[in-house]
């Protein structure tokens, strides 16, 4: 008798796993919305969000997908995320979202409620990458080059340029949510444009306390990887040349004896790494300290979180007063090629 | 005459999947700060010595507690309500995050109640098996969650950044105490219901498996949190409900395997599922117990 009612009990299950689906034309159009990227601008009242949908057919075999963009406008990102959803005839499905795109008219306030959102946002993968970018609706717009939608494209893009050039980009949502919750004021994003070609990284877009700061383009973007010690392999240009760097060690360093000063200890391996090239490379990276700190007024590379953390001494001396230090800080970098004789340049 | 079955490697099974239980869910928790690794490592040490100082009361006060003497019986009495006590709470405790993170996670559009009269279906239905039925499927589930937590471990490892468990000065004793102190409850204090379940249900204690077991299951959550850690960083980590289910979801394995959250779900459902149906066979046979002090709750 048991068994006949265990039996029954399993079989009445089973059936709750199949839906009860109504036959006829309705199932013939069973559109879904999958979000391949989702971006966020800002006039600094409002929040505009675009999301690139891609129009799945499940009924339809011969059906390609189609990416779409659709933006709205709203007081929060729920309400113009709301706003795009009553538009269509099924949920949006976030779970596959790739990218996050965030404007450059970001403002801070908007930029923490994004990140929040995007926390609390089960849906949302913590490991979609975020991104840059002038307009983010127009990013996602045009004809995808490689996949099914420019959100997918952007994320193989990435992770290309990174391999190639060995800079860490670190953009993924957690990474840069990782960053914000220690309490590390610069982070930086992969910078995309448009144009004809298609879409393409143009370097670094850098931020401090949640609001950019400063724009890099690809040559300044690997020097500023290697001062602030987020690259691992690849090629970075300087002068009219170019270098394989095959690997990397980076300390830092400061002194406030006579004169305060920001040391960066480089020692690198690759091909053509030689004193002159280590030479060369000390003035670049003291060029773009002293052309970023002119143009910011600011510590864009992150210096005080670093050596904060690493010395004591320097988080009692001079973590109230770091704009003063780092005003009056004179940068150097010493950069020795590994294996080779140390550069005393 | 065949031998009776010795059950040594399930019942190591069963103390590593019991360790596992509800900490795999939240870990690290919530209140942890930057010393994360050293609380839990002390907690660690302290789950082995609870255990060894835990086998010798067992053996004495828990089995055959009815042939002692008064003032042994009545210690009995006292440990086997604490124990009962402590598993009921230890029950409540599992099923309670795992209903929590069923309905926010897995089945965020289905009613909670429907998620937890299933789940206590299933729970009662195995504590009312006999013990060898848990023991058996401990067997199974650690096989299977030991290569879920080393595939995810390993998948995740490109992505790791070592700076997110990076010290540059030792704790203070005031911070570290801060930071056992959840692990302790959390992970070291369920090591003492091991010999508990040992001496209620086989009569005697299996201080070799049981260490053995207790081994491997911290090792298997020093995995998860090295992961967690190591990912997200200790501020974000501990900011996260439900940690290492956040890894394994930035998981990606080429274009076809982008999301493989499933099998962590089948790894939290059957470490709750254990610990739960232990904790209350602990509680009901340790109140069987003390009811008459004569009921062999083991054959």
């Amino acid at each position: 008798m048991k068994k006949y009612f265990i039996c029954l009990a399993a079989l009445f299950l089973c059936f709750t796993l199949c839906g009860c689906s109504v036959l006829g034309e309705k199932t013939k159009d069973d559109r879904n919305f999958m979000v391949s990227a989702i971006g966020f601008e800002t006039d600094g009242a409002l929040i505009s969000v675009s999301v690139e949908a891609i129009i799945i057919n499940s009924e339809i075999a011969e059906s390609e997908p189609v990416p779409e963009v659709l933006t709205a406008t709203g007081a929060t990102i729920s309400e113009a995320l709301d706003s795009i959803g009553s538009s269509l005839a099924k949920p949006m499905i976030l779970n596959h979202c790739g990218v996050i795109v965030i404007g450059e008219r970001m403002t801070k306030y908007w930029f923490d409620k994004i990140c929040d959102y995007c926390f609390y946002e089960n849906r949302i993968t913590l490991s979609a990458y975020m991104i840059s970018a002038e307009n983010p609706a127009e990013l996602l717009s045009g004809k995808p080059e490689s996949s099914v939608a420019v959100g997918y494209d952007i994320m193989g893009i990435i992770e290309q340029q990174s391999t190639r050039t060995g800079i860490s980009y670190n953009s993924r949502y957690f990474e840069v949510e990782g960053l914000r919750e220690k309490g590390k004021k610069v982070f930086s994003l992969p910078h995309f444009i448009r144009n004809e070609v298609g879409i393409s990284v143009d370097g670094l877009a850098v931020f401090k306390e949640n609001a950019l700061v400063t724009q890099l383009d690809n040559s300044d973007a690997g020097l500023y990887a290697l001062i602030t010690g987020r690259f691992n392999k690849g090629t970075v240009r300087f002068g009219a040349n170019e270098y394989h760097i095959n690997s990397r060690k980076v300390d830092y360093g400061y002194s406030d004896v006579s004169g305060n000063k920001i040391l960066l200890k480089l020692q690198l391996s690759g091909d053509s790494i030689d004193g002159d090239v280590c030479q060369k490379l000390e003035n670049e990276l003291e060029s773009l300290e002293y052309k970023l700190k002119l143009e910011c007024g600011t510590d864009v590379f992150g210096f005080s979180d670093i050596l904060t953390d690493r010395f004591g001494e320097f988080r009692e001396n001079h973590a109230e007063n770091y704009a003063e230090f780092y005003r009056t800080a004179a940068f150097c970098a010493e950069c020795s090629a590994s294996g080779g004789a140390k550069n005393d340049g | 005459m065949t031998a009776e079955p010795t059950y040594n490697k399930h019942s190591a099974s069963l103390a590593a999947i019991f360790i596992l239980g509800d900490s795999v869910i939240v870990l690290p928790y919530a209140s942890s700060g930057k010393y994360a690794l050293f609380g839990f490592a002390l907690a660690a040490a302290a789950a082995f010595i609870l255990y060894f100082a835990a086998v010798p009361i067992a053996r004495r006060f828990f089995i055959n507690p009815q042939n002692g003497n008064i003032f042994c019986k009545t210690v009995s009495a006292v440990l086997l309500y604490a124990g009962a006590a402590y598993a009921l709470a230890g029950a409540g405790q599992t099923f309670i995050r795992f209903i929590n993170y069923v309905d926010k996670i897995v089945m965020p559009n289905s009613g909670r109640f429907f998620i937890a009269l299933i789940f206590v279906l299933i729970t009662a239905a195995l504590a009312t098996r006999r013990h060898e039925v848990i023991l058996k499927l401990s067997l199974i589930f650690l096989v299977f969650g030991t290569v879920t937590v080393l595939l995810f471990f390993l998948l995740s490892a490109k992505d790791f950044n070592i700076e997110n468990i990076s010290f540059y000065a030792f704790p203070s004793f005031k911070e570290l105490f801060k930071e056992t102190l959840p692990y302790f409850f959390g992970v070291s204090l369920p090591a003492l219901l091991i010999p508990v379940f040992e001496a209620i249900f086989f009569g005697r204690t299996r201080k070799a498996a049981g260490f053995a077991g207790l081994g491997i299951g911290l090792s298997l959550i020093t995995l998860c949190l090295l992961d967690c850690l190591l990912l997200f960083g200790q501020e974000l980590a501990a900011r996260l409900s439900y940690p290492l289910a956040a890894a394994v979801s930035t998981v990606t394995v080429g274009p076809l395997f982008t999301r493989m959250d499933g099998v962590i779900y089948c790894l939290f459902f059957a470490t709750a599922l254990i610990k739960t149906a232990v904790c209350i066979k602990i509680s009901y046979f340790s109140l069987e117990i003390i009811k008459s002090l004569k009921i062999k709750a083991y054959k």
